[in-house]
C-alpha cells in the first residue's frame, strides 16, 4: 500500500512545485551548511580529538603552554588600541562628511580604497614603509591595521550620524544648550548604535587579522590569527581549533554586548 | 604568499573531504596512460616532461600523459597524501618527510634493478642517509626499514648564510654563525638580518650558535654535529630558546619566501639560507656570497619516492631513470639552480652535460669545484642530516611561537602611547575646528537675526 503510494506522492510533489520565496533562498542555506556550519563542526570536533581519542589535552596544552595565552594578550591589547584609533579618527571624520552636503562624495573616497584588496594595500605599505627606511613592527602594524579597517568605522558612523532627525539638535539649541553640550547631549547618544557596530567591526577582524601583522613586521610579531595558523601549518589542529573556538566565543561574547546595550539598533544601522 | 592562504585552504580542504564523502571519488579512467607527479613548486625544467612522454612512447609505444601538480611545504603535501584520495605515482619531498611518510606505511620499496641510471647518483648522499635513516618503524614492512631502499635523490644542498660581502667584514665572518646574531657589534648590520621563519632551519643555527659559544647544557659538548640537531629534548630546547631570544633583538624579522629579493635589493644583508636559494641570488645580486661556518652545519636532500597506490609503477620507474641521466640531471639543475643528486663525476663524464653547463656560460672547473654548490661531504663530519621532530613537534612549535613573542613585551606601550596621544589630539583638533565654524556660523545667525528684529522693530 505504501509502496505504491510512493510514486505517486513523487509526482504530486512535482507537480505542486511552485516558485515560492522560500525555494530561492535553498541555494544559499545549502551554501551556509556547507560553507560556514560544516567547517565550525570539523572545528568543533577536532578541539576534542588528542591523538584520535577524544580528550580535553588540547585545552589542557593550551593553556599549560603560556605562549599563546601571551598572543591573545597582545593581539586584544592590539585590537583594543586599533578600534580606539579608528574611532577617535574615524568619528570626527563620519561627523564632518554627515555635516557637508558634499559629504556623501566623500564618503566614496574613503570606501575607494576597500575595492583594492587588502593584501595589495598591505604590500604597497610594507614598500612604503621599507622605502622611508622606517623599522618594520608594532607601530608599523598598528598604523596598517587602522588604515585596513577604518572605513568600516567610518561607515556605519556615517550612516546613523546622517540620519539623525535635525531637530533634536535644533530643541538642545532651542532650549539653550552650548554646541558643546548639544553634541553630548544629543548627537553622541543618537549615534550609539553607530559606533557599537564600528566597534564590532574592527575589534573583531583585528584580533583575527593574520597577513597584516605578518607583512608589516616581517613575521616578527605574532598575533592570535598567526598563532592559529602557525598550529594548523604544522597540522597541530587540535590546538588551533581550540584556538578558533576561544576566537568564535570572543565574536560571540561581543555579540551579546552589543546587544544587550543596543537592544538591537546596532545591526538595524549598520549600512 | 603561501602562508597567508594556508588557514583557509586546511578548512577547504577539510570541507572537500566531507564532499567527496557525498559525491564519491572518481578519477576518470583514460584510454592512453597517465603518470602522476608531484613535485615542489619550480623545481623541475618543464620542458622535460613533454620529452619525456615523448620518449615514453617512443620506448613503450603508448601515449602517456604526466599530470604535474605541486606543493609549498612538505607539510601541505603529507596532508594530501594522508587524506589518499587522489591517486599519486611520485613525489619529490624532502629527507624528513620521507621519514613521516614511512613511517605512515604509504611508501612502496623500490626495486633499484629497474633504473638503469642509478649508479649516476652520488653514493656519498647514500651513505649519509644509511649514517641516519635507519630502524625506521615502517607499518607492514619491518621496524628496522632503512630510508636507502625507498627514495633516489633528486638534490641536494646546505644551510648556510648568504651574505652582503660590501657590507659584512672579515670579523664578522669570523664569527660564524655569530653573523646571524651580529655579535661582532657591525651597525651596519643593525635590522638588516634575516632568519627563516622555520623552525627547523632556525633550530640547527640556534644550536650550531651554542656549540659556538661554549654554552651547550653540560653533558651536550661531546655530541656530534649530527646527534646535536637530532636532539630535541627540554634542556637543549630551553638552551636553544634563550638563545633566540636573544638574536630577536638583533633581527629585521622572518622571512618565508622574501629572502632573495631582500638581499638583491640591499634591504637586508645577511640572511639564513638554502644552498641552491643562495647560488641563485648570487647571480642576481652583486657582491653577495654564502658560506656554512666550520663548526658545522645542515645537510639535506630531497628524493623521488613511489606511493604504495601508485597506478603506473612502469612509468614511474622510468620517469625516475630518465632524471638520472646526466644531461636532464644537468638540465635541472641549470634551471632551479640547485645541486644535482647526481654525481658530479658522472656529470663531467657526460659530453652533453658539460655541454648544457657551457651553453649556460659557466667555466666546467669553477662549476664544479665550488665548495658552496659541492661541499665534501664525505669528509665533513661537521655537516648533519635532520631527522623529523615526530613527538617532538608541537613543543618545538610553542618553543618557536614563544622566542617569536618573545620581543613583543615592552616594545608596543611606547608605541601605543604616542598612537593614542596623537590620534586623541588630532581628534579634539578636528573636532575644535569643526565647533569653531559652528560657533561662527551660529553668531552670524544671531547678527542676522538681530538685523531683522531690528528692522521689524523700526518698521513697527
Amino acid at each position: 500500500m505504501k509502496l505504491k503510494d510512493l510514486p505517486k506522492k513523487a509526482v504530486d510533489k512535482v507537480k505542486n512545485f511552485r516558485l515560492t520565496r522560500r525555494v530561492f533562498s535553498y541555494p544559499y542555506i545549502l551554501f551556509l551548511l556547507l560553507f560556514v556550519v560544516t567547517p565550525l563542526v570539523i572545528v568543533l570536533v577536532n578541539a576534542f580529538i588528542y591523538d584520535g581519542t577524544l580528550s580535553f589535552q588540547n585545552f589542557v596544552d593550551l593553556a599549560t603552554d603560556g605562549s599563546s595565552l601571551k598572543v591573545l594578550g597582545t593581539s586584544i591589547v592590539v585590537g583594543i588600541v586599533t578600534t580606539v584609533i579608528c574611532l577617535l579618527l574615524g568619528y570626527p571624520v563620519a561627523y564632518i562628511l554627515a555635516k557637508w552636503k558634499s559629504g556623501s562624495v566623500l564618503v566614496v573616497l574613503f570606501i575607494l580604497p576597500m575595492w583594492v584588496n587588502f593584501l595589495i594595500r598591505t604590500y604597497a605599505l610594507q614598500t612604503i614603509f621599507e622605502n622611508m627606511a622606517m623599522t618594520l613592527g608594532m607601530g608599523t602594524v598598528i598604523f596598517g591595521m587602522v588604515y585596513n579597517f577604518i572605513p568600516f568605522m567610518i561607515m556605519p558612523l556615517h550612516t546613523t550620524i546622517s540620519n539623525i532627525d535635525k531637530s533634536f539638535k535644533e530643541a538642545a539649541q532651542d532650549l539653550g544648550a552650548s554646541p558643546v553640550q548639544t553634541f553630548f547631549k544629543s548627537t553622541l547618544p543618537l549615534s550609539l548604535p553607530g559606533i557599537i557596530s564600528g566597534i564590532t567591526m574592527v575589534f573583531i577582524p583585528t584580533i583575527s587579522a593574520f597577513a597584516i601583522s605578518q607583512l608589516l613586521s616581517n613575521n616578527s610579531i605574532i598575533l592570535f590569527g598567526d598563532s592559529i595558523n602557525l598550529k594548523f601549518e604544522n597540522k597541530l589542529y587540535g590546538v588551533g581549533s581550540v584556538m578558533s573556538l576561544i576566537m568564535l566565543a570572543l565574536v560571540l561574547l561581543s555579540n551579546f554586548f552589543i546587544n544587550k546595550i543596543n537592544k538591537g539598533e546596532a545591526a538595524k544601522n549598520l549600512w | 604568499m603561501k602562508k597567508i592562504f594556508s588557514l583557509s585552504l586546511v578548512v577547504l580542504l577539510l570541507s572537500a573531504v566531507l564532499l567527496s564523502g557525498i559525491t564519491g571519488c572518481s578519477f576518470a579512467e583514460e584510454p592512453e596512460e597517465t603518470l602522476v607527479i608531484y613535485n615542489w613548486g619550480d623545481y623541475i625544467d618543464e620542458d622535460i616532461e613533454e620529452e619525456f612522454e615523448e620518449y615514453y612512447e617512443s620506448v613503450i609505444g603508448k601515449k602517456l600523459d604526466i599530470v604535474y601538480s605541486t606543493f609549498e611545504t612538505n607539510e601541505i603535501m603529507i596532508t594530501t597524501v594522508e587524506k589518499g584520495e587522489e591517486v599519486i605515482d611520485l613525489i619529490c619531498p624532502s629527507e624528513y618527510a620521507i621519514q613521516k611518510l614511512m613511517e605512515g606505511g604509504y611508501l612502496q620499496k623500490l626495486d633499484y634493478s629497474k633504473i638503469s641510471t642509478y649508479q649516476n647518483v652520488d653514493a656519498e648522499i647514500y651513505n649519509k642517509v644509511k649514517e641516519v635513516f635507519t630502524h625506521i618503524n615502517v607499518p607492514g614492512e619491518g621496524e628496522d626499514e632503512s630510508m636507502a631502499d625507498y627514495f633516489v635523490p633528486y638534490m641536494w644542498g646546505t644551510l648556510g648564510i648568504l651574505y652582503n660581502a660590501d657590507v659584512v667584514t672579515e670579523a664578522d665572518l669570523a664569527e660564524g654563525y655569530g653573523l646571524l646574531w651580529n655579535s661582532a657589534g657591525n651597525p651596519e648590520l643593525e635590522g638588516k638580518i634575516l632568519m627563516k621563519d622555520s623552525i627547523r632551519d632556525s633550530y640547527v643555527a640556534a644550536v650550531m650558535r651554542l656549540k659556538e659559544l661554549d654554552r651547550l647544557p653540560s653533558g651536550y659538548e661531546t655530541l656530534s654535529v649530527q646527534e646535536l640537531i637530532n636532539t630535541v629534548d627540554d634542556t637543549l630546547l630551553q638552551a636553544v630558546e634563550e638563545v633566540l631570544a636573544e638574536q630577536s633583538y638583533a633581527l629585521k624579522g622572518y622571512e618565508v619566501d622574501f629572502g632573495k629579493a631582500q638581499m638583491t635589493s640591499n634591504r637586508a644583508y645577511v640572511d639564513l639560507a638554502w644552498s641552491g636559494d643562495a647560488l641563485w641570488a648570487m647571480e642576481d645580486g652583486e657582491n653577495l656570497d654564502y658560506f656554512v661556518p666550520e663548526i658545522g652545519g645542515n645537510i639535506w636532500f630531497d628524493g623521488w619516492v613511489m606511493l604504495k597506490n601508485a597506478q603506473n609503477v612502469r612509468a614511474a620507474y622510468m620517469f625516475i631513470d630518465y632524471l638520472c641521466r646526466p644531461d636532464i640531471a644537468m638540465r635541472n639543475a641549470m634551471a632551479i639552480g640547485y645541486t644535482s643528486a647526481v654525481d658530479k663525476e658522472a656529470l663531467m663524464a657526460s659530453e652533453e652535460a658539460i655541454a648544457i653547463l657551457e651553453e649556460n656560460e659557466y667555466d666546467v672547473e669553477e662549476f664544479f669545484g665550488d665548495e658552496r654548490r659541492y661541499p665534501d661531504i664525505a669528509s665533513a663530519t661537521t655537516l648533519g642530516v635532520m631527522k623529523d621532530f615526530g613527538e617532538r613537534n608541537s613543543a618545538t612549535i610553542e618553543m618557536w611561537e614563544r622566542v617569536k613573542s618573545s620581543k613583543q613585551n615592552n616594545m608596543w606601550i611606547l608605541w601605543v602611547a604616542i598612537a593614542v596621544v596623537g590620534a586623541g589630539a588630532i581628534g579634539f583638533g578636528v573636532y575644535y575646528l569643526v565647533s569653531h565654524r559652528a560657533n561662527a556660523y551660529r553668531r552670524l545667525i544671531k547678527t542676522a537675526e538681530q538685523i531683522r528684529l531690528e528692522e521689524e522693530g523700526t518698521e513697527q
